[in-house]
C-alpha cells in the first residue's frame, strides 16, 4: 500500500520522468502546474488538488486527488466537478487559450486494494470518477472513460513497474498528510542543517518552510486553503517534541510553553575534530530516532492534542 | 625560497606583483625548461572558490571575518579596492583574494602547497556559502582545448577506501591507484589507459597540466598551468595577464556547467513560457557502477558529513538495491534528495540549491567509486 505522499510523488514522476517509469502526462503535453496548491472556486468553495496538470495547447486541465485509503467524499468530487476553465484561469492562474473550450476533469489516484471500494462508493453516490489504480507492481486506469481519450488509452492499458521505478518521496519528501514516521528523516535532516548553521533557536514553521518552499510557496506564505500549513506544522511539531525528549535531547529543547525550540549545542564550524565528532553523534541520533519512530515503539501524540 | 608577503592594497598591485614574481622567477632560472624547474615552491598557487557570500563589501566582511579570525587570520579589506581581500597569517603568509566576480573567487598565494591547501580547506569548511570549484574529469579534459594548450602531464587517481569500510577495501580489484605521466602526446595515453581492463573504472583525473608556448620562445608567450580536481591551480609563466585570462576562461565554462544544472534541473515553482505558474525542473540522472563496493558502505561514507562530499544524511533502504537519502549539503546547508539503484543514481535538486553540489558529488564519485559515473541526458524538457 502506497501512502498519500508516495502517490503524489508517483504522479509527479509520471510527468517529470524517473528512471524507466513511463511518463504519460508528459507524453500528452501536460505541464505540472502545481502541487497541493489550493484555490477558491467562483462559487466560494475551496479546492486543493494534490496535483494540477495543465495542457494549454491541448485545452485540458487535470485535477488529481490522491487517496491512500478507501474513503470517498462525494462533496469533494462535486467540488472538483464544479471547477471550470474560468476557475483554472482566474483562480489557479493557468494560461488558457482565448477561443474555444477548455476541458477540466478530475482524476483520482488510489491504491489498488481500495479501487473497488471507491468505485462502489461512487456508484452509491450516483457519481463516477476515473481512478488510476496503483498496485505494488504497476498501475492502470479503471472506472469511467476520461474525456482526454489519448490519455485514457495510455493509462488504461496499464503499466508494470518494479520497486526500482517508484519515486517514493523523491520529488516531495513530506506533505500535510504525512505521518511522523514518514516525515521524520527529512525533518531531522533540516534540524541538522540548522544546528550546523549555528542557529540558536527555530520554530517548527521554519522547518516546514525549508522543506517545501521550493515546491509550494503557499505553504510558506500561509495562503491558499490554509490546511496544508496547519497539517505540516502539526507533523513537524510532533516529531520535534518527540526527538527533543529522546535522541536529540543533547541538541535541542522546547522553549517552555513558547512555540520554538532552543539549540543547546551547535556543531563547531572551525574545529574539524569537534565537527566530525558532532556530525557522527547527530547521525547516530538520527538513525536511532528514525528506527524507533518507524518501528512504532512509541506513538507520537499527533492526534491526541 | 623565502615566502613573499608584501602588503598590497588593490588587485592592480596584486597583478603587478604576481607578474613580476612570475617573470623574475622565470628569468632567474637559466636552466629552465618547460616543466623540469617547476616545483611547488616556485609555482604560483591559485584556489578557485565558489562563493555565495553577499557581494556588498560590509556584509561580505561580516560573513568572512569571524571565521577567518577563529582560524588565526587577520582579514584586511582594502579601502581602495572593495573587491580585494587579504588574509594574513603571521608575518609570512598572505592569501590575496580577488572577489570581483559575482560567484567565483580567485585566491592567490606563494606558500607551500600543503600549508596553503590546509588553510583554504579550513576556510571553506568554516564559512557557510563557500565551496571549492570542483573540476570533474570531463571538465578537466576540455581545458586544453579551451585554452589552446597542449597536455604535458596528467594524474589519474582513484581511492575507493574513501567509500568503503577498511576491512573490505583489500578485497577490491583496485582499492587505491595513482598514476602520473609526463611528456607530450598525453591525450592518446589517457585514452589508452581508459581502454585497459587493468584500470577499469579507476581513471578519474586528479589533475591535468597544460602548456602554451615555451619560455623565451619566439611567440613571446609562455604559460604552464596545472588544474586540480579540487579547484587548485598551480601556474608558471611569463605573464600574469595570460594566467588571469586562462582562469577567467575556465571559470566562465564552470559557471556554464553549474548554472546549467540549476537552470535545467532545478526543481520547484517557476513560470512557464506563457507566464503561468508551473513546477519546473526534472531529476538529474547518472549511470553508476559499484565495482564490487558494498553500496551500503558507500552511502554511509558519502553522507557522513565529512569531506570531500560534504553531504549529511541517513540513507533509507526502499528495496533490495534501492536507497533514498534526504541529505543536507553542508556547503549551503540546503536539502536535496538522492536516489540510488543498482545501476544509477538520481538527484532532485531544489531550485534554491547550488548546482555546485552536483558537480562536487559526481566529481568525487568518479574519483572514489567509479570513473564511469556519467550524467545521462534525458529528452524531457524542464
Amino acid at each position: 500500500m502506497w501512502t498519500h505522499l508516495q502517490l503524489v510523488n508517483l504522479c509527479i514522476g509520471m510527468q517529470k520522468g524517473f528512471g524507466s517509469l513511463p511518463t504519460p502526462f508528459w507524453n500528452q503535453a501536460y505541464d505540472l502546474a502545481g502541487v497541493g496548491v489550493g484555490f477558491t472556486l467562483s462559487d466560494g468553495a475551496v479546492l486543493c488538488p494534490d496535483v494540477l496538470f495543465h495542457a494549454a495547447q491541448r485545452r485540458r486541465s487535470l485535477l488529481v486527488e490522491a487517496k491512500a485509503g478507501a474513503s470517498f467524499d462525494a462533496d469533494q468530487l462535486a467540488r472538483y466537478r464544479r471547477c471550470t476553465s474560468a476557475d483554472i484561469r482566474d483562480r489557479a492562474f493557468c494560461h488558457i487559450l482565448p477561443d474555444g473550450s477548455h476541458a477540466v476533469e478530475p482524476l483520482y489516484i488510489v491504491n489498488e486494494d481500495h479501487a473497488e471500494s471507491i468505485l462502489a462508493s461512487c456508484d452509491r453516490a450516483g457519481t463516477a470518477v476515473p481512478l488510476l489504480s496503483v498496485s505494488a507492481t504497476g498501475y492502470r486506469l479503471v472506472g469511467p472513460q476520461m474525456s482526454d481519450a489519448a490519455l485514457d488509452v495510455e493509462l488504461r492499458s496499464g503499466v508494470a513497474f518494479s520497486a526500482e521505478d517508484f519515486p517514493s518521496r523523491f520529488f516531495m519528501p513530506i506533505d500535510n498528510e504525512s505521518s511522523p514516521s514518514e516525515g521524520i528523516d527529512v525533518v531531522l535532516a533540516e534540524v541538522v542543517a540548522m544546528l550546523v548553521g549555528g542557529l540558536t533557536r527555530f520554530k517548527p514553521e521554519d522547518v516546514v518552510a525549508r522543506m517545501v518552499s521550493n515546491i509550494n510557496p503557499e505553504v510558506v506564505r500561509g495562503i491558499g486553503s490554509g490546511s496544508p500549513v496547519k497539517g505540516m506544522n502539526r507533523v513537524v511539531r510532533a516529531i520535534l517534541d518527540d526527538v527533543a525528549a529522546n535522541e536529540f535531547s543533547a541538541w535541542i529543547e522546547p522553549a517552555g510553553n513558547q512555540d520554538f525550540f532552543k539549540v543547546k549545542q551547535a556543531i563547531s564550524r572551525v574545529d574539524r575534530q569537534a565537527r566530525v565528532r558532532g556530525l557522527r553523534s547527530l547521525r547516530a541520533a538520527m538513525r536511532k530516532s528514525v528506527a524507533r519512530v518507524r518501528s512504532g515503539e512509541r506513538q507520537l501524540p499527533l492526534f491526541g492534542e | 625560497m623565502p615566502l613573499e608577503s608584501p602588503k598590497l592594497r588593490t588587485r592592480r598591485e596584486l597583478a603587478a606583483f604576481l607578474d613580476d614574481a612570475l617573470s623574475r622567477r622565470l628569468g632567474a632560472d637559466h636552466a629552465l625548461t618547460a616543466d623540469s624547474a617547476w616545483t611547488e615552491h616556485n609555482a604560483l598557487k591559485i584556489f578557485l572558490i565558489e562563493s555565495h557570500l553577499p557581494s556588498e563589501p560590509h556584509a561580505r566582511a561580516a560573513a568572512l571575518e569571524p571565521a577567518a579570525s577563529q582560524l588565526g587570520f587577520t582579514t584586511e579589506f582594502s579601502p581602495d579596492d572593495p573587491d580585494f581581500v587579504t588574509l594574513r597569517f603571521g608575518s609570512s603568509t598572505s592569501i590575496w583574494i580577488d572577489v570581483s566576480l559575482p560567484r567565483f573567487w580567485r585566491a592567490y598565494c606563494l606558500g607551500t602547497v600543503t600549508e596553503v591547501k590546509r588553510t583554504i580547506r579550513s576556510l571553506v569548511r568554516s564559512i557557510d556559502g563557500l565551496d571549492h570549484v570542483w573540476l570533474a574529469t570531463p571538465f578537466l579534459e576540455k581545458i586544453p582545448t579551451w585554452l589552446g594548450a597542449s597536455i604535458t602531464a596528467f594524474a589519474i587517481h582513484s581511492d575507493r577506501r574513501k567509500v568503503t569500510l577498511r576491512a573490505n577495501a583489500d578485497a577490491l580489484p583496485i582499492a587505491q591507484l595513482t598514476v602520473r605521466l609526463w611528456g607530450t602526446g598525453q591525450e592518446n595515453r589517457l585514452e589508452a589507459i581508459r581502454k585497459s581492463e587493468l584500470f577499469r573504472g579507476s581513471t578519474a583525473l586528479r589533475s591535468i597540466r597544460v602548456r602554451r608556448g615555451r619560455p623565451g620562445g619566439e611567440d613571446g608567450e609562455y604559460l604552464a598551468t596545472e588544474f586540480f580536481s579540487d579547484g587548485r591551480v598551480t601556474a608558471y609563466g611569463d605573464s600574469f595577464d595570460r594566467l588571469n585570462s586562462a582562469l577567467l576562461k575556465v571559470l566562465d565554462k564552470y559557471r556554464t556547467v553549474v548554472c546549467g544544472f540549476e537552470d535545467q534541473f532545478g526543481f520547484g515553482c517557476g513560470r512557464s513560457a506563457d507566464g503561468a505558474p508551473h513546477v519546473r525542473g526534472r531529476p538529474i540522472e547518472f549511470s553508476l557502477a559499484w565495482h564490487g563496493v558494498d553500496p551500503s558502505s558507500v552511502m554511509r561514507k558519502v553522507f557522513s558529513g565529512t569531506g570531500p562530499f560534504a553531504l549529511f544524511g541517513e540513507p533509507q533502504r526502499l528495496a533490495q538495491s534501492r536507497w533514498q537519502v534526504q541529505a543536507i549539503d553542508l556547503h549551503m546547508r540546503q536539502r536535496l534528495t538522492f536516489d540510488f539503484s543498482q545501476d544509477g543514481a538520481r538527484i532532485c535538486l531544489p531550485t534554491d540549491v547550488c548546482g555546485n553540489t552536483v558537480v562536487r558529488f559526481v566529481g568525487n564519485l568518479q574519483r572514489h567509486l567509479s570513473s564511469d559515473t556519467k550524467l545521462l541526458e534525458l529528452v524531457k524538457s524542464a
